[in-house]
Order: C-alpha cells, then structure tokens, then sequence
C-alpha cells in the first residue's frame, strides 16, 4: 500500500465516520458509557504516541540522562502548562532539543 | 427551498458570521497547520502532505499519522489508529445533526467540515441563536482554508529548515500542547499516563506498531470501568 493510498483510505474512513451520524444514525443515541469511553481515547492516543516518540529510540526503550527527547520535553511541559502558549511551547521544544542534542550531550 | 425560508440574513453574510466567530480559534491552530506540514514532509511529498490536510482534515489524527510513519509503523496499524482517534467525530456529527438538518442539501459539505474547533464554536452559537447550517459551514470553510495554508507552508518551509534547528522536536513539543489542550480531569490524566506506559510495557508483547492502539484500547476501556464501578 503506497502513502497516497494510505491518505485516501484514512479520509474515506474520517468521512464515513464525520457524514454516518447526519444520515442513518442521526437518530440513535449512544448509551453513556460509549460517550465517556471515547472522550478519554483523544488523550490516550497522543499521551502512548509522546511516550513512544520520547522514550523509543532505535527501537529500544531509551530511558537514560543522554536521552535529548526526554530532557528537552521537561522545559517543554513546563511552558506549555504554565503559559499554555502554543508557539512558546514549540519553541521552547525545539531550542532545547537543539542545544541539548548539539551542544551539550 | 428550506435554506430559503430560514433564510433573513443573506447567503453569504449567514457563512461569513460562522467564519468570523471562528477565526480567533482558527488563528490558534496555525502553529499546528505548520508543525504538521513540516513534520509530516519528512516522511511524504509536500503533494501528499497538502493532500492529507485537504481530504482527512483533523488534525489530531494526521499529526499521529506523520508521527508513525516516522517511527516506520505499518500502514494498517496508521489507518487503524487514525480512525481511532476520528471516531469521536460521530459523537460530534450526531450532536450537530438537529443543527443542520433544516439544509440537506449542505450536510455532505457540512460533514467534511467537522472538526473540534468548529463544533465548539457553533454549539456555543446554537445555545444562544437560532440554529443555521451556513454559520456551521462559514465556521468549517474558514478554519479549513487556514489549515490548508498553514499545512502547505509547513511542508514548503519545513523542508527548508538545517538540521540544528531543533525540527526532530515539532513532533514530540505538538503532541506535549495537544496533551495539554484535551487531556480534562484527574481520570483523564490517569488514563493518558496508564496509556503512556502500557504502551511502552506492551512492545514487546505486540508488534510495537500496534501497541499505541492496543494501550488506548485498554487504558481508555479501563476509565470508563472504574466510573461505571464507582
């Protein structure tokens, strides 16, 4: 399967899952655990994605003071829950994994 | 004809008022539009890239597909996890339907339109003012024609960008603001750590491109049990 394809099948899929509900389903309800299981999926996905893109390094678990991933995102959560800033918390991101990964380890 | 009927304002004044509330938020999103689009070049042609941004449209999702297809997931389990995280958007399209029925015609537009944003934005309007398809597509248009610029400058300038610049990190400092903006309550704290960690214990067990989905599953499943237990 090339990425093009990939592309497609995922915008198939989002658009069934975005056009369903205001044809067919419009009149179902969902039962309250349904609601409330899949309002917690949002942030479980990207918390395991951030563990994975932080802690895997070359397929292993790199969990060491010479990880620049995992230093770099203590400033970086610092200043995305003091300011909740999204451009500062970009670049505090990116600076630090910068002078950490180039200058420092 | 119903268009008509509801109809006071004119046409284009109806969508321009749904772009207008929108565009504080819209605004918000740029950082993000751009940070997809140069991580996203990484791994795609800039041509897929914009692709992408046009016929998926979610942000969220798209991020954590560029995201695994730098980490060399497999395809299915980037499809897999993509419609994962997109299936809170039937929530959303089942809450706006009374909102846009009045217009049938619009729903198929009305539909490639939804997003967190713009449903926020109208549901806020719908409480106060009569309900109206076109604010909800005026509120959509404006938020997707900013996505698109905003991707597609990303991918241009992204590719641009020396290594040294800290770029390896728009990823990892994305998803850490993402956390921060949908991450609601003490249980949803506690699930998206247990989700962080199972997936990191599960890959050795599953193939490690499947253990993002399978730790939601589980980490997600398990807060809506100890709600329902309570």
């Amino acid at each position: 399967m090339s990425i093009t394809l990939l592309i497609l099948a995922l915008a198939l899929g989002t658009y069934t899952l975005r056009f369903l509900p205001l044809t067919v389903l419009s009149r179902a309800n969902l039962p309250e655990w349904a609601h409330d299981w899949l309002s917690l999926v949002p942030g479980a996905v990207l918390a395991a994605s951030l563990a994975q893109s932080l802690l895997i390094q070359d397929e292993r678990l790199a969990l060491s003071m010479d990880n620049a991933f995992l230093l770099a995102a203590v400033p970086t959560f610092l200043v995305a829950w003091r300011t909740r800033n999204v451009i500062l918390t970009m670049l505090t991101g990116m600076t630090s994994y910068a002078l950490l990964d180039h200058l420092i380890l | 004809m119903d268009l008509e009927l509801q109809a006071q304002a004119p046409f284009t004044s109806r969508l321009w008022r749904g772009a207008r509330a929108t565009l504080p938020i819209a605004l918000s999103v740029v950082p993000f539009g751009v940070a997809y689009g140069a991580v996203a070049a990484q791994n795609m042609s800039v041509g897929q890239t914009l692709l992408m941004s046009l016929t998926v449209f979610a942000g969220t999702a798209q991020f954590i597909a560029a995201s695994m297809l730098a980490q060399g997931a497999s395809y299915v389990s980037i499809l897999v996890t993509g419609i994962l995280i997109n299936l809170r958007l039937v929530l959303m399209s089942a809450a706006i339907t009374p909102h846009v029925a009045s217009a049938p015609t619009l729903r198929p537009v009305a539909a490639q339109l939804l997003t967190d944003e713009s449903f926020a934005v109208s549901m806020a309007e719908f409480d106060q003012r009569p309900s109206d398809a076109l604010f909800f597509v005026g509120s959509g248009l404006a938020l997707y024609i900013i996505w698109q610029l905003a991707s597609l400058t990303g991918a241009l300038f992204g590719a641009g960008i020396p290594a040294g610049f800290g770029l390896e990190y728009a990823l990892s400092a994305s998803l850490i603001c993402l956390i921060f903006l949908l991450v609601r309550g003490r249980r949803g704290v506690i699930v998206a750590l247990a989700a962080a960690v199972l997936s990191l214990l599960l890959r050795p067990v599953v193939t490690s491109t499947w253990s993002t989905m399978v730790a939601t599953i589980i980490a997600a499943t398990l807060g809506t049990l100890v709600r329902r237990c309570r």
